[in-house]
């Protein structure tokens, strides 16, 4: 029991090695990516300056460091199944004596490591070019809320990685429809949820069930709005809540798929 | 002692779009341990198929494939540490890590410690001729390189059981020869190492195997040492067919049974080699071809080879004689 432990860590330390490596030794592709979203970010805590809303302007600050993560969710974990795929890595992944879930551990990992110094240069570029007032009372309570968000946003990438794992191009369509409708709904442009919200309570309910959402709104108040711990509770019961819930979903529903695809021979047919 | 790999009545349709396709059928197969066995087809064969069955990639749609005894459906877990896949049509790993990187990187997916992950690197990058570019970045390698670090990953972990699809494809004579060589010294000896080698080039299957499966349709059509399939045809007779023909007469060279032909391009000049039981029956093929306005250039008398064999036993289909190309 102990060993086979070891033996997926070392799996999932395998992978992370991979993807924070590859990253690095093109550390343009960091730059690239951290410019675009602090355009919007720009924009949109220009707007709500020159509409007098101060708060909000820092509020944009904080979802445009979380869009890279929604971004690399969508583009670098729910879809690298298909690139390893059609590399043949698939394959070797599934041959290989370990839990596939290392694989997407090890993934998840990389991925957070890489975008939080994305996330990281965004708002620090940001809140400086901006002159946004940060007003963290509690680190503890960034902290808390950051470890759940990513927890619960990761394992729904986790989810959606192993939904998409016998689908090819499919997957892309797909990534395609969902990239707007939560950069919306999540609350990256503004809040969602809450006082702010513009939504009836049904919108904010469907919007509260994407970890992105409570996420993000978390870290808005702890590190515009100077909340503490015990400020945010709810936030990081929803997100325990998330998490608990996408991960063991995502577990169940990668061993399901990998057996449908050995079964319908979908996992590595690449015509299909 | 239980088989490297064994199959009993196995059977896989695949089911697309409302149409069936049998990839194999009824396939009976005993593999023992320490040497190296061919499959042997064109494509379409099964080949693929049956291998993708025996490393726990795809489940058959009936009968039984077992792994050193194992159940490929219900006991993968026991077989995959035994195996490793190595597919000449893909190119595995990372580009932006170096190869000694992606080498310590499929290593850890089977829990070797640190110190023999390491040595055994160290080993296989030896073995395999990659010590000048270990530390290159697997994206600046060439073809052939590639594939022999596809190869060193498929040895990192020792397998008892090493499956080699195609593992020669697309690459130069040095280098399919390098690899070929690389493969016998490591089933060399009584190691027990096994290696199940798919492959459409018959001089390499010929030149490798202990015993090979002819596969055709789904289906085993021979199964046997190279010399004993020889045998199939030591009593045949063959010709060897240099014509030119225009082209809209190209069809009728379906009518020439038990026939493979090669084509020059350039020239348009046809080598057909014919397995005939008589001489005299090649009267009448050369009479097919002049019919149409084809000239025959050369009418040669030839010794049967395993190419023969093989176009008796498949009709001489998508065949490649060249394994240097």
């Amino acid at each position: 029991m102990l060993q086979t432990l070891k033996h997926n860590l070392k799996a999932v330390y395998a992978r992370t090695y991979v993807r924070v490596i590859s990253t690095f030794r093109e550390p343009e592709w960091i730059l690239t990516e951290s410019l675009i979203p602090l355009l919007v970010v720009f924009a949109a805590a220009t707007l709500y300056r020159v509409s007098g809303s101060e708060q909000l302007a820092g509020f944009a600050v904080v979802g445009g460091a979380m869009m890279a993560f929604w971004d690399n969710v969508l583009w670098l974990m729910a879809s690298q199944f298909y690139w390893e795929k059609e590399s043949g890595n698939l394959d070797l992944y599934i041959i290989a004596p370990i839990s596939k879930m290392s694989i997407l551990l090890g993934m998840s990992v990389g991925s957070i490591i890489n975008t939080s110094v994305r996330a990281v240069l965004i708002v620090l570029i940001a809140t400086y070019v901006l002159n946004i007032r940060v007003n963290v009372a509690d680190p503890l309570a960034v902290l808390l809320v950051f470890v759940m968000t990513m927890s619960a946003l990761y394992g729904l990438g986790m989810l959606m990685s192993s939904l998409y794992m016998l689908y090819g191009r499919g997957a892309y369509n797909l990534n395609d429809i969902l990239s707007e409708p939560v950069y919306l709904l999540s609350g990256l442009y503004f809040p969602t949820i809450g006082r702010f919200s513009p939504f009836p309570w049904v919108v904010q309910f469907l919007a509260s069930l994407i970890p992105l959402t409570f996420g993000i709104d978390g870290l808005r108040r702890t590190i515009i709005l100077g909340q503490t711990v015990s400020e945010i509770l709810p936030h990081i019961g929803v997100l325990s809540i998330l998490s608990l819930v996408l991960i063991p979903l995502a577990w169940r529903t990668l061993i399901f798929m990998e057996n449908l695809g050995r079964r319908e021979g979908r996992l590595s047919l690449r015509w299909i | 002692m239980t088989f490297a790999a064994e199959t009993v009545n196995l059977g896989r349709i695949f089911k697309n779009r409302g149409s069936v396709v049998k990839a194999l059928e009824d396939v009976s197969l005993q593999i023992g341990r320490g040497q190296i066995f061919g499959l042997l087809g064109p494509n379409g064969a099964g080949k693929t198929t049956l291998v993708k069955i025996l490393t726990t990639l795809l489940m058959p749609t009936s009968g039984k494939a077992y792994v050193y005894g194992y159940d490929v459906v219900n006991e993968a877990a026991k077989i995959r540490p035994l195996i490793n896949l190595v597919s000449g049509a893909d190119t595995p790993g990372y580009g932006l890590i170096t190869v000694r990187e992606n080498l310590w990187f499929y290593s850890m997916l089977y829990g070797l410690d640190r110190a023999t992950a390491k040595q055994r690197i160290k080993t296989v990058i030896e073995q395999v001729g990659l010590k000048e570019v270990e530390n290159e970045l697997l994206r600046n390698l060439s073809t052939g390189y590639r594939q022999r670090m596809n190869l060193a990953r498929g040895l990192v972990n020792e397998p008892a059981v090493l499956f080699l699809d195609e593992p020669t494809i697309g690459l130069d004579a040095v280098s399919a020869r390098n690899i070929r060589r690389l493969i016998k010294e490591w089933v060399k000896g009584d190691s027990g190492r096994t290696v199940i080698l798919t492959s459409h080039y018959m001089a390499e299957v010929e030149e490798m195997c202990a015993k090979v499966a002819v596969l055709n349709k789904g289906r085993i059509v021979a199964i046997g040492s190279p010399a004993e399939l020889r045998s199939l045809v030591a009593e045949k007779t063959v010709a060897v067919i240099e014509a030119w023909f225009p082209s809209e007469a190209e069809p009728i060279l379906d009518k020439i049974g038990n026939a493979y032909r090669t084509r020059d391009p350039a020239t348009n000049v046809y080598r057909i080699r014919v397995v005939v039981d008589d001489w005299d029956e090649t009267a009448e093929i050369v009479n097919i071809i002049t019919s149409r306005g084809g000239k025959v250039l050369s009418l040669t008398k030839a010794l049967p080879s395993f190419e023969d064999v093989y176009v008796k036993l498949v009709g001489g289909e998508e065949i490649v004689t060249d394994v240097e190309t």
